[in-house]
């Protein structure tokens, strides 16, 4: 079943984005 | 978010092909307190070097949740300034998702876009236009309510 590709490392996040050239949707959640 | 937007088929082809998903638990000491999370879910648009370019805040269903990020990709672009990318962000929104809550903001950045590439004030006297046609009841016709003074 598709999956939105979440990341979870900032870095990691930061470094794809600049990898792809795309911005970062980032989403602060509450996993309670 | 994640019983109903996340799980849309159009919101995960969204999100994974045109931004990077990030996720983050709002008590992180450190990213928390470096974006002043206050209350969840908070949903921003970060530029590749961490930099906030659009924030938002509470639940958004799978119909509303593209419209924003939309919205938030498109003011982007436009205060990079690259507002011929920013518009089209915003026609994406009034082509696809015209109904959207969103709509009325997009109309008025991407006509206010539009004029400052080419100074022609129709295309605010058009954002006047569109919203009390299509848009009557919202406040951004409040906004934009000057333009029909420029009227010919």
């Amino acid at each position: 079943m598709p999956q939105i590709n979440w990341i979870t490392s900032y870095t990691e996040g930061l470094d794809k984005a600049k990898a792809e050239n795309k911005l970062i949707f980032a989403d602060f959640f509450n996993p309670n | 978010m994640d019983a109903v937007a996340y799980i849309n088929p159009e919101v995960i082809s969204f999100v994974n092909d045109t931004l990077i998903p990030l996720r983050i638990e709002a008590s992180d000491k450190v990213l928390g307190s470096k974006y002043k999370i206050k209350w969840t879910p908070t949903l921003l648009i970060l530029d590749a070097d961490g930099a906030e370019l659009y924030r938002t805040l509470g639940f958004y269903p799978p119909q509303e949740l593209i419209p924003s990020l939309l919205l938030g990709q498109g003011k982007a672009k436009f205060n990079l300034p690259d507002r011929v990318a920013a518009c089209v962000h915003f026609d994406r929104i009034l082509n696809d998702f015209p109904r959207s809550s969103l709509a009325p903001e997009a109309v008025y950045l991407n006509g206010v876009s539009r004029y400052i590439e080419s100074h022609d004030v129709m295309n605010l006297v058009g954002i006047y236009d569109r919203l009390a046609q299509d848009y009557p009841d919202s406040s951004w016709l409040i906004r934009a309510d000057p333009y029909r003074l420029l009227k010919k």
